[in-house]
């Protein structure tokens, strides 16, 4: 089964990727927060019951978060699968992924269950119906916590009500080299949305990656919440693909060449200059400068963070033999592409 | 108000911590809070209810929650609930600052019999409706005057 990222979705070029998280617990057991670990392991039964027994079977496994290396647990967080808190701590907790790892279910992190679900491209309506396919499987076996008032019943009171967090990764380079995202997200914000950069440190990520999500979960139906960020998503991408007519053609051919060059050449790569050139190059498909499938420039980026570039070696590799690792991968990924 | 740390993102978590003796007031973006440790305090939002709490003993309920045995104070300290029966002891304790988090206190979302697949949903409205019928019914005055005020404001806004 090919792997979520490894498919073009609709607007793949600027949207990485639609994810939705559904908050659920299961009723008769304390939040994780207060369960004996005895419990905890009782809910992982309950859960996988539910899943390997259902005719889904086939297409998921069980991943014992505990007994596997921490390379193996933090190129999952590398490739969004699992929260960088769920690593943390891996006792009593437990993960069911999909093969095509488009969906994901920690088990035990900050509520009983957190699903999720990744698609490729602009699709939050496809990834909540793929979450609440699984959703279902494991309520009809398992009777979750809600209340009339106050929805799905949550271990922290801001996931209340549809335990629903939709967010989208977008690539706004052009907005973002105008100066203007400041203004835009101001404005952004006021509507319950957040944004924050992603791949990269700080708030102006060298990936030009930012994720934008609901806030609100609590009053508002499902529909509604994910409407409202596709709606901001269909509007940032008209504004990006407008603010790139303000760059001089031969300037970005310069920028995306150079940055293409970098990459297929170079011997010696850290993550923060991949991002950075991955994000040149990404430009230049966007804009039609160069002609690279999009999913070969996803999967560098999800299979090159520090701990997936150690992942065949399964050891902590020295920064600088990471690098060149790094380096040899992407010049062979990209051997193909002129 | 800018983060006071990175001065660049709006400041939207008011962290007080009190060490002793001593009020230290910080405002941070949330990525700021989350990278100097405070990310246990995720509902810690500006002008927060649950603040004023931290510092008045006098309200420190020695009440606790029958199935996870939480206190109020547990639930200020960790910033969790300990258990789905939490919600239900501790609601009114709780009320003012989900209202704050989500501006609005009552579920309009799929339930547990009704998802998403099936038929068109219900309106906001409709499902409200229903709602405050059930709530009057059950003489639960205190929910029904909520709701009533949720569907004033979806009227006057639908209105506009
Ligand atoms: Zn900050
Ligand atoms: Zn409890």
């Amino acid at each position: 089964m090919s792997k979520w990222y490894l498919k073009e979705g609709k607007n793949s070029d600027l949207v990485f990727s639609s994810r939705i998280r559904l908050a659920r617990n299961l009723k008769g057991f304390p939040f994780p927060n207060k369960m004996t670990d005895e419990q905890k392991y009782s809910v992982i039964q309950k859960v996988s019951d539910a899943i390997f027994k259902s005719e889904l079977k086939d297409e998921y496994k069980f991943i014992d978060i505990d007994k596997i290396s921490e390379i193996e647990a933090y190129s999952l967080v590398e490739r969004h699968l699992v929260s960088p808190e769920f690593v943390s701590d891996t006792k009593g907790r437990a993960l069911i992924l999909k093969n095509d790892e488009s969906l994901s279910i920690m088990i035990n992190e900050e509520d009983h269950l957190r699903i999720q679900a990744l698609y490729s491209g602009l699709n939050l309506k496809k990834s909540l119906e793929e979450a609440l396919k699984i959703e279902k499987v494991i309520s009809s076996n398992n009777e979750l916590s809600f209340d009339e008032q106050f929805g799905y019943l949550t271990a922290c009171p801001t996931n209340l009500g549809t335990g629903l967090r939709a967010s989208v990764m977008i690539h706004l380079p052009a907005l973002e080299k105008l100066g203007v995202l400041d203004r835009i997200f101001n404005n952004i914000s006021k509507m319950g949305v957040a944004i924050r950069g992603i791949f990269g440190e700080g708030s102006k990520p060298k990936s030009s990656m930012y994720q934008i999500s609901n806030q609100v979960t609590l009053g508002i139906s499902e529909q509604k919440a994910i409407e409202i960020i596709d709606s901001i998503t269909n509007q940032l991408i008209e504004k990006e693909k407008e603010a790139i007519y303000a760059f001089e053609r031969s300037n970005l051919e310069d920028d995306v060449f150079r940055a293409l060059g970098t990459l297929k050449f170079a011997r010696k790569m850290s993550t923060e200059e991949m991002f950075k050139l991955i994000s040149d190059v990404r430009l230049g498909v966007s804009v039609g400068i160069i002609d690279i499938p999009i999913p070969v420039i996803n999967e560098i980026v999800l299979k090159t963070g520090k701990a997936g570039i150690c992942l065949a070696d399964n050891v902590t590799l020295d920064a600088d033999i990471r690098d060149s690792k790094r380096a040899n991968y992407i010049r062979d990924r990209l051997s193909l592409y002129n | 108000m800018l983060c006071e740390n990175c001065k660049k993102n709006n400041a939207t978590t008011h962290i007080k911590k009190t060490v002793n003796g001593v009020t230290n007031e910080y405002f941070l973006c949330p990525e700021c809070a989350a990278k100097l440790g405070f990310n246990n305090f995720n509902f810690f939002k500006l002008d927060n209810f649950w603040n004023d709490f931290l510092g008045e003993p006098v309200i420190k309920s020695l009440k606790r929650c029958e199935s996870c045995n939480s206190s109020f104070e547990d639930i200020v300290n960790s910033g969790k609930m300990g258990c789905a029966d939490c919600y239900n002891i501790f609601k009114d304790e709780i009320l003012p600052t989900v209202k704050k988090i989500h501006g609005k206190t009552i579920h309009t979302g799929m339930t547990p019999s009704y998802t998403i697949e099936e038929e068109k949903p219900e309106s906001k409205i409709e499902i409200l409706e229903k709602k405050l019928q059930k709530a009057i019914k059950n003489e639960e005055f205190e929910k029904a005057a909520e709701i009533r005020d949720e569907l004033k404001e979806l009227r006057n806004k639908e209105n506009e």
